[in-house]
């Protein structure tokens, strides 16, 4: 509301930020995982004297380093960029509160960087022990960097008791941190030996025994993803009521998102055993690019879930979706929001003299413009298709009862009924029989304002 | 500017006093430069070098674009991780006109993601296409090309968000399309300036690469560090004339108070100058010194104090464009004491570990030579 808003056509930066941000979360997984697994794997691999896990591990790593350092630092760049672009009032609260933790993220995340390629350029230069211990430190530096991110993340859900003494260590350690750390640990560990298994299957150098040892030694690693269900449930007993009465039944898509991400990973845990380890010889690249693809499914329910159940909120009780602060609603709904919205009144207008019809466009993209769209993903010209005036301008004061996800109408009552003249008026021109392009005051909001 | 377009400060305030942020935003933007610069400048002098020595591929220019190109993924991972930091203090100190001017950049600051994807896998491909020599020297190059120019964009729209992040007067032009963000005042020179400089770290990369290989008794690389020393001398010397024309494209308010050395920090963008003169003339010298060696790192000290003294000006810039309209409560802190505590001994242990881990690589057995 304070900074003009980003208008991605027909997506929304909500399915924006989605995209950028479940591709990173694989990626950034991946890279915390194979950091485990591969400093726990070389140990392993020293102590029982075998080469040919040892010599696998420097494929599995040269994938890491061209995968995960380059998409992964790109994407997370990418997240920075597009949650500022679309949320910055958001993003400008986590900075805020949690700067030192980014910072010391930051000091984490060049360390692991530094130790992933002095591990990966080093195989034959360093001795075998010095070697050994940088991918410990690799292994520390990238999950710590995931701790501390973790903790910022599941803050947005449950700030707890953050928001009555906005403290740095109570919004840190709140009620969802370690459920949710564990649960991404196992999801970094899990697919860290999918792609060992999808690795083993092609590389050449491997002959039929070694294939089937390293596949059954990731697959052990892999049966990790039964402590998804058990972690989960944990992790949803620690959210609020509100958010939890969504995933159990409140909203229909979340609680299939749910429950699927839940059976896919358990299966996958399960099969594991069953398919990976004790069949170890059958697994080929076929299998084990499903396994990849189910895991990717599951982790995007997941997420997908975790970010559904926060809306309203961006910040739990703290900051509603549109970044409109629960704590000035009162004073907005007096006021009137184009007092401050002042980015959404185009340039040389004034509110004052303005129609009732672009006043409450101005409304619509000051509120609701974060989360509907005109015609694309959640639009608004279908959803209020075919409503009266009444009907609109009841819902319109109770927007928060109606639908879970939608946080309440903010402004004055004149800046109401300009909302409500200008939902109708949205529906009016979808029913009028065809007509040449309208004119260039009535076109919606997301194509006048493409920069 | 009717400052009520500028957004409010953010309510939770900062978590230190911002003159401790206003610093950690110079040091580490200062890190960052010198990475992207290297990465830029080298990508540009590997398509140099390369076109140089195309026909001839045991001369130094070919040699030179071999040496160059490989170390540059690395450098441009430095680029992006580097970045990370001042990102985050440019957004605490100054979220107020950063955010605003990436709304209004739009697609424009976004697609910073794509050439990055682009310069950053290009990059890969052709350090491993130089070093097996698996490609025609025409198409090697063009994708050296390609790097540079992702690079150059790259730079380009960081210094027209940045730009535009001081010039809240014209935010309301620019969101109604009547005014582009690339005619704001001082952009091309300002670019410029950059550009060159980044011809300064890519041949001071150049030089040092092959000054460690030369300790092999690589005859060949000896004479490609000295090729990398006149580069960084000339490039220098250019960057001196850049420097003037940028000087002169300042508001007049500005130079003058650069020029008249009063302010902390024009005392700093003096002396940093003053490095790069004397930088710029000791590469030179180094370049036909028969041990180039010491003279070679004295210059990189130099030219790194210029970067820390132009970063330093840089925020003095902003301040003089911005001061005034930073909203009242944006920098009202409440320091946090123990997560800066946790920072500081994060900080100390990180850069033992780097260090170890640096030590350890450069004392084990250097690779075979191509
Ligand atoms: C936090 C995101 C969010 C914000 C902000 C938001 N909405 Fe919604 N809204 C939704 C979602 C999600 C739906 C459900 C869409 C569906 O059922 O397909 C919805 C549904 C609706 C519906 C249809 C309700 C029904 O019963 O079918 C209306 C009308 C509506 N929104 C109006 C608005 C208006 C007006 C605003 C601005 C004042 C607004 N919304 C702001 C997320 C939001």
């Amino acid at each position: 509301m304070q900074f003009p808003h980003f208008f991605v056509p027909r997506a929304g930066g909500g399915l924006l930020i989605a995209a950028v941000a479940i591709f990173h979360i694989m990626i950034a997984h991946f890279a915390v995982g194979t950091g485990l697994f591969n400093a726990v794997s070389e140990t392993v691999a020293r102590r029982r004297g075998d080469t040919a896990l040892r010599e696998f591990l420097r494929t599995h790593t040269r994938f890491l380093i061209l995968l995960s350092f380059v998409a992964g630092a790109v994407s997370g760049v990418g997240i920075w960029l597009t949650t500022a672009i679309v949320s910055p009032s958001a993003i400008s609260t986590l900075i805020h509160q949690f700067m030192w933790g980014w910072a010391t993220e930051w000091v984490f995340f060049i360390v692991e960087i530094a130790a992933g390629y002095v591990y990966y350029y080093g195989w034959d230069r360093l001795d075998p022990r010095t070697h050994e211990i940088v991918g410990w430190i690799y292994a520390a530096s990238a999950w710590l960097s995931l701790f501390v991110i973790n903790g910022i993340l599941t803050f947005m859900l449950t700030p707890g008791a953050w928001l009555s003494e906005h403290d740095f260590w109570l919004g840190f350690f709140n009620p969802t941190m370690l459920p949710s750390l564990l649960i991404r640990t196992v999801s970094c560990v899990s697919l860290a030996a999918i792609f060992a298994v999808i690795i083993a299957s092609v590389d050449k150098k491997l002959d039929r025994d070694e294939r089937g040892r390293i596949v059954r030694y990731a697959g052990l690693w892999l049966m990790s993803m039964v402590l998804m269900l058990p972690l989960s449930l944990w992790y949803f007993v620690m959210v609020p009521a509100k958010s939890r009465d969504l995933v159990f039944g409140g909203a229909v898509p979340m609680t299939m998102f749910f429950v699927f991400g839940l059976i896919a990973s358990t299966i996958l845990g399960l099969y594991a055993w069953f398919g990976v380890v004790r069949r170890s010889h059958d697994v080929n690249l076929p299998t084990a690019l499903t396994m990849l693809a189910v895991s990717a499914i599951a982790t995007g329910s997941l997420e997908f879930v975790r970010e559904g159940i926060r809306k309203p909120f961006v910040i739990s009780g703290y900051m509603y979706s549109n970044s409109i602060l629960k704590t000035d609603v009162p004073e907005l709904n007096r006021t009137g929001i184009l007092a401050k919205a002042r980015w959404v009144v185009p340039q040389g207008a004034d509110p004052r003299t303005a129609t009732p019809q672009d006043r409450g466009r101005w409304v619509f993209d000051a509120e609701c413009a974060q989360c509907h769209t005109m015609d694309g993903f959640n639009a608004m010209r279908p959803l209020v298709k075919g409503w009266s005036r009444p009907l609109i301008d009841m819902s319109l004061s109770r927007l928060d009862e109606m639908k879970y996800f939608m946080p309440p109408f903010v402004g004055s009552d004149a800046e109401r009924r300009d909302l409500g003249v200008y939902l109708d008026m949205l529906d009016g021109v979808e029913n009028v029989p065809p007509r040449p392009e309208s004119p260039p005051q009535k076109e919606p909001p997301q194509r006048r304002r493409q920069p | 500017m009717n400052p009520s377009f500028i957004p409010a400060a953010d309510p939770l305030g900062i978590p230190a006093p911002a003159e401790l942020l206003q610093v950690l935003l110079i040091a580490t933007f200062a890190i960052h430069f010198a990475f992207l610069g290297a990465a830029l400048g080298g990508a540009l002098l590997v398509t140099l070098t390369g076109l140089i020595g195309r026909g001839n591929s045991l001369g130094r220019a070919a040699i030179a674009a071999r040496i160059l190109a490989r170390p540059l993924p690395v450098v441009i991972s430095f680029a992006i991780t580097s970045g990370v930091a001042p990102l985050l203090f440019v957004q605490v100190l100054y979220g107020s006109f950063f955010y605003t001017s990436n709304v209004l950049m739009g697609f424009r600051w976004l697609a910073l993601l794509l050439l990055l994807l682009v310069g950053f896998y290009g990059s890969y491909y052709m350090a491993s296409r130089f070093k097996t020599r698996g490609m025609k020297p025409g198409q090697r190059i063009l994708v050296a090309a390609l790097v540079a120019l992702a690079f150059g964009a790259i730079a380009l729209t960081l210094v027209t968000n940045h730009l535009l992040s001081v010039h809240p007067s014209e935010w309301r032009d620019v969101q109604a399309g009547t005014m582009s963000a690339y005619s704001l005042p001082t952009l091309w020179p300002r670019w410029a300036h950059a550009l060159v400089g980044t011809g300064v770290m890519g041949s001071m990369l150049l030089a040092h690469m092959s000054l460690r290989r030369a300790a092999c008794a690589d005859e060949r690389a000896m004479s490609v560090a000295r090729v990398g020393l006149v580069l960084a001398g000339l490039f220098g010397t250019a960057q001196i004339l850049a420097g003037a024309h940028y000087l002169f494209a300042l508001p007049e308010g500005f130079r003058v108070l650069l020029l008249s050395l009063q302010h902390p920090a024009a005392i700093a963008w003096g002396v940093a100058a003053f490095c790069a003169v004397l930088g710029s003339l000791l590469a030179l010298v180094a370049s036909s010194a028969s041990s180039p060696r010491p003279l070679a790192w004295i210059s990189t000290v130099l030219f790194s104090l210029t970067l820390v003294g132009m970063a330093w000006g840089r925020e003095q810039l902003r301040l003089f464009h911005i001061e005034s309209l930073i909203p009242a409560d944006a920098w009202t802190h409440q320091p946090q004491v123990s997560p800066i505590v946790l920072f500081g001994v994060s900080t100390v242990a990180g850069i033992a570990a780097l260090v170890w881990m640096i030590r350890v690589y450069m004392r084990s057995a250097p690779p075979a030579h191509d």
